[in-house]
């Protein structure tokens, strides 16, 4: 992951989804090994799953979520350990530490953030039914990247 | 609500929970014009069908969460917005802005904190079948208020 700060991208929104996407790559390819590519949101979004939140407060406020289905989470935090059991405590713990490694890799690529905006602690939601609401009503970006041939959804929300 | 930041220091943790449920019980009182009162029964630990959270960061990192059931939140938000009928879009923020408020005047009442430590948006999970995890494993505050005979779990949860 880049974490210099010698060509920080500027705080031009335009190019913000291209960030999104390198940052989530990056953090894939470091942390788990394994390339994620951009395509086109499938139709049916399945409900539930895993979805990982983590907050952005300072100069940059709003949310990051990364969302995926029970097993790819599962197979994400196999990744991650190692392992080849998992327990649903160290999945959750797996996706909430790749969503908080977006959400700051993201904010190190632009310029003027990285010491004024921080993260707050990753939180997860796993289930079969639930919703989420987050009170960001200003721009919002989303990318859905392919991990072991599963959508993965990353988010960001911003507050105006 | 008071400003006042001799109130706690940040280092006089196991004063936390009376300060957490002072900062509840004058957001309930502004906002909704209702006294409500910690109680100790965890047999009242409310149904979890709406969840509202908001992320500290910076010299306080964690936390704050608002639990309790639909029927609880969509009266929250009937007595926020003065209406007799709420959407589940308006459920979600007036229970966001509730916890979001909370955990601001929780913060407020620290001494040393206030300017030091920013929240994030709020985000609010809603849904009859989800699990929440946080990543926060420090130390953790719980308090169950009773709002019109119903029972509100609000958690601070902080890293370590």
């Amino acid at each position: 992951m880049t974490t210099t700060t010698a060509h920080p991208e500027p705080l031009n929104h335009e190019n913000w989804l291209s960030l999104l996407e390198r940052a989530t790559q990056e953090v894939f390819e470091i942390v788990l090994g394994c390339k994620v590519t951009a395509v086109e949101p499938p139709e049916d979004q399945p409900k539930g799953g895993f979805t990982a939140i983590v907050g952005l407060a300072g100069a940059l406020c709003g949310v990051v979520t990364v969302c995926c289905g029970a097993e790819t989470a599962v197979q994400i935090a196999q990744g991650m350990l190692g392992a080849t059991t998992v327990s649903p405590r160290e999945t959750a713990d797996a996706l909430g530490e790749i969503c908080n490694m977006v959400a700051g890799n993201f904010k190190n690529k632009l310029a003027g953030t990285d010491e004024q905006s921080m993260l707050s602690v990753p939180t997860i939601i796993s289930g079969g039914q639930y919703s989420l609401h987050a009170m960001a009503d200003g721009h919002s970006w989303q990318s859905v990247l392919l991990f072991m041939d599963a959508p993965v959804t990353v988010r960001l929300q911003l507050q105006h | 609500m008071s400003t006042d930041t001799s109130f706690a220091t940040r280092a006089q943790e196991e004063n936390w929970l009376p300060v957490l449920e002072l900062a509840v019980e004058e957001v309930f009182e502004i906002m909704l014009g209702s006294r409500v009162k910690p109680v100790t029964q965890p047999e009242l630990k409310p149904k979890g069908e709406f969840t509202a959270m908001v992320g500290l960061a910076g010299s306080l990192c964690g936390i704050l969460t608002v639990c309790c059931s639909a029927k609880t939140a969509a009266e929250m938000a009937k007595r926020m917005l003065g209406d007799a009928t709420v959407s589940p879009s308006e459920i979600a923020d007036a229970l966001g802005e509730v916890c979001n408020m909370i955990g601001g005047n929780f913060k407020n009442k620290l001494a040393g904190t206030d300017e030091r430590c920013m929240l994030s948006v709020p985000t609010v999970v809603s849904g009859g079948e989800y699990e929440f995890y946080s990543m926060a494993e420090g130390k953790s505050v719980e308090t169950i208020m009773l709002f019109e005979g119903s029972s509100i779990a609000v958690r601070l949860q902080l890293q370590s």
